[in-house]
Parts: structure tokens; sequence; C-alpha cells
């Protein structure tokens, strides 16, 4: 049921990655996703290929959770790729039936999106498996901190992200508390038509919000109490610093961006134009 | 503390924060639930932004469906199907889920400045259209799809849920908030 909700999908281990500064991490995954609509040909694929693999090697985390991801596109996938491959006209009809037909250039989008969003899922994935949300928080208030100047609140969006990771337990609970008091007063979240059904929200939902927001009256009080003003003159309790491996990350992930680009210029050649030629 | 102070106090930045960040919390609890009636589950997320709306009134609501959004950037699993990370957003569905930014914009200025509930409802509507075709441009970028194929997948069989939803956030909405005075 909502308990079984797992608050981020950190998994703990020893090694470089764990221990780069997430505002590195937050940065070499904003530039593999732009690598990966940049590379052009099956030279480019295969080099983010190559460098994905060698990085999850070194940061000690198990394939199977890479791929754990992949479950929730899967459908999405195969239902996208079929529309690609039977609907797409291209130069070479290779099979054909009605309005069903299948060309080079349907397979080679389906090929290409597939690739695509797989390397997506893993890549992007290993930044949320080395990096637990709070040091992501972190890390996202300083990466967006130039923001400031543009009378951007930094420092409150922050903190707002905190309070809300801090208390989706307290309301998952808080959730589940008032479903199963509602269903000792005969109510029925699980059967019925859709009607019934959209029925039943209502006596979860309304406490639910009722409940949150009297937490954050009382919260923003006690914040108060606490001297609590803004941003401006607070401290850290665990300030960030770059150190010297972060600065080495930072090289290799812009040489990783430059090889990519090269390979989109010399080399974009497509496996399909190979094939189909 | 008398009640010319507690008025004051609710307008301050301090419970601005709270409020907006707690609304944040419901969202992301809400917005990974399904209601599996039929094919197509049935996604809380457009529910929880819309009584959020009503709740918070549009600028705050589209803040909170902001930092929802930051939460399940870094990983937390609160996209629909418990799913979270940078690929949910970079992926061919990421268009929808940054269209319902506009969605938020347009459904809550249009709660904010009328009160009789079927134009709240045809503002619910239009902002919901813009998602759509927000959506459905970036999947067809995404996903090499057609226009047709895109709608085919992504917005055609959730219309009805999407407007039982925006009737059910109607109701609701100001009855949730009648009770928070």
């Amino acid at each position: 049921m909502i308990r079984d909700i797992t608050i981020g999908q950190y998994y703990p281990a020893q090694s470089p990655i764990h221990k780069l500064d997430p505002r590195v991490k937050l940065f070499a995954t904003l530039i593999y996703i732009i690598a990966l609509f940049s590379y052009k040909g099956i030279a480019g694929v295969l080099f983010i290929v190559a460098a994905l693999a060698a990085v999850i090697k070194i940061s000690k985390v198990p394939f199977k959770f890479m791929v754990k991801g992949l479950k929730s596109i899967i459908i999405l996938l195969l239902f996208t790729a079929c529309f690609s491959v039977f609907f797409t006209q291209g130069e070479y009809t290779i099979w054909e039936y009605g309005i069903l037909h299948i060309s080079d250039t349907g397979l080679i989008n389906a090929a290409t999106m597939m690739i695509r969003l797989v390397l997506l899922i893993i890549g992007t994935s290993l930044m949320t498996l080395t990096t637990t949300p709070n040091q992501l928080t972190d890390g996202l208030e300083k990466s967006l901190g130039f923001l400031n100047k543009i009378h951007v609140p930094v420092h409150a969006i922050a903190m707002m992200m905190s309070i809300a990771l801090r208390f989706i337990p307290i309301l998952i609970e808080e959730t589940d508390k008032i479903m199963k008091a509602q269903m000792a007063r005969g109510a029925d979240f699980e059967h019925g038509n859709i009607i019934k059904r959209a029925k039943s929200m209502v006596p979860l939902l309304v406490p639910l919000f009722v409940s949150a927001f009297r937490r954050a009256d009382d919260l923003a009080m006690a914040m108060e109490a606490r001297c609590y003003n803004g941003g401006e003159g607070r401290t850290k309790m665990k300030p960030l610093v770059y150190e010297k491996d972060d600065k080495i990350a930072y090289l290799f992930i812009f040489a990783f961006l430059a090889v990519v680009i090269v390979l989109r210029i010399l080399l974009p050649v497509n496996l399909g134009n190979l094939i189909f030629r | 503390m008398n009640q010319t102070e507690t008025i004051d106090y609710k307008h301050g930045t301090t419970y601005a924060i709270t409020v907006t960040a707690l609304m944040t919390a419901v969202t992301c609890i809400l917005a990974p639930l399904s209601i599996p009636i039929g094919p197509v589950p049935i996604s809380l997320t457009n529910l929880a932004i819309y009584i959020s709306l009503y709740l918070l009134g549009w600028k705050r609501g589209t803040i909170s469906y902001l930092i929802y959004l930051l939460i399940g950037l870094v990983g937390i699993p609160v996209f629909s199907g418990f799913t979270g990370g940078p690929a949910k957003l970079a992926g061919p569905t990421g268009g929808y889920i940054i269209g319902f930014i506009a969605m938020a914009i347009i459904a809550g200025l249009v709660i904010d400045h009328f009160h009789q509930p079927w134009l709240q409802l045809i503002g619910m509507i239009v902002g919901t259209i813009i998602c759509y075709v927000l959506g459905t441009a970036w999947f067809c970028f995404e996903a090499k799809s057609t226009v047709s194929g895109a709608l085919s997948i992504c917005v055609f069989p959730f219309i009805p849920g999407d407007l039982i939803k925006m009737i059910i956030a109607m109701l609701i909405g100001p009855a949730i908030k009648k009770r928070l005075r």
C-alpha cells in the first residue's frame, strides 16, 4: 500500500562517485542529457555507452538497480516503437499491408528512440542512486544560486524542498491512519465503479489537506520562535566544498561532451544508412 | 494571541514557506497514486494540483508544483507509478509534466478571479488543453511520433478521467477552503 513507498533511491556504498560533491553530479547529469540529444550516428552511441559503463563500474552500484527504472517505461517504449515502425513513410518499404508498412526510416526512428530512452534512464538513475536527497537539495540551492541576482528566492525554494522532503513520510503515515479510520467507519476504497471510487476519495482528501494546513501553521510558528526570518544571514551546518576529485571530475565531464561533439562532426554515419544503402 | 495578530501572522513569509512546502508534500503523496479502473490508470497528479490552486492561490499553488518537480528531479519516486529522476522529465512524457506548470498558472488565475464553479471548470479545461499541447509537442519530438500517434497514446485515453478529476476538484476545493478558515 502507500506505506511501501521508499523515500529516495539511494544505494549506500563507498566509491569515488558517492563522495563527489552533489553539484558535480547534477552538472554531469545535465551534460549527459545534452549529449544524448546531441549525438549522431553509431560512433556516438558506442562512446556514450562505454563512458556510462565505466562510471557504473566505478560507482559499485549493482547493474540490476540501474535497469529497475526501465520497468516503468517498457509499455510506453513498445507502444511508441510500434507506432514508429508501422506508420512511418521512408525511402524503402520492406513490408506493406493496407495502411501498415515497415520502412527503413521507421525502423531507424524506433531503434534510435529506444536506445536514447534506455540510456537516459540508466544514466540519470546513477545520480539518484549515488546521492542522498538532502545532498541534492543542497547542491540545487548552490547550483541555482546565480538566480538570486534576478530575484528568484533560491533559499526559500531550497527550504521548501527540505520541509516537503521531511514531511512526506509523516503525511504518508497520516494518510494511512485516515484510510484505516474511515474504513473502520465503513468506507470502501477498493470497489465500485468510477463514480463510487471518486466519492470514496473525499473522506480521505479533505482531512489530509486540513491536517497539512494545521501542521504548516504550527511549523511556521515554531520556526519563527527559533528566530527564523529568511535566508539573509543564515549559516549552514554542513557547507559544500569542492575538493580535488571534484575538479578532476569536471575535466572528465567536459572531455566527454567534447568527444561527443567531435564524433558528431567527423563520424555521423548511421548504422541504418549502411544497411539500407 | 489576539485575532489581529493571527490574521497578520497568516500573511507572513515563514507561513507562506511552510504552507507551500506542506502542500508540496501532499502532492508528492497523492501524485504517484492511481486508481486502476480500465486499461488507463487515472493519476491523482492534476487533482492534487487543482486542489492546491484552490487552497493556496495561483502563485503559491504553482510554486508548490514546481517544488514537487524539483523533488522528482532529484530522484524521489513521486511521479506517476512511483517513478522519479531526471529521465522522467527528459523522457517522452516529460512534456506533460512540464505542461502541468502552464495548466497550474492558467487554471489558478481563473480560479482566483472567478467564483462561479462553471467558470472555474472552464479555466481548468483550458489549462489542461494547454498541457496536452505542450506534452504532445514534446512527445512528437522525443519519440519521433506523428501528432495523431501521440494523441492516441497520451491524450485521448486520459480525457474522461481528467474531466472527472476537474469536477471533483471543483466540488471539494471550496469545501476544504471553507473548513480552513
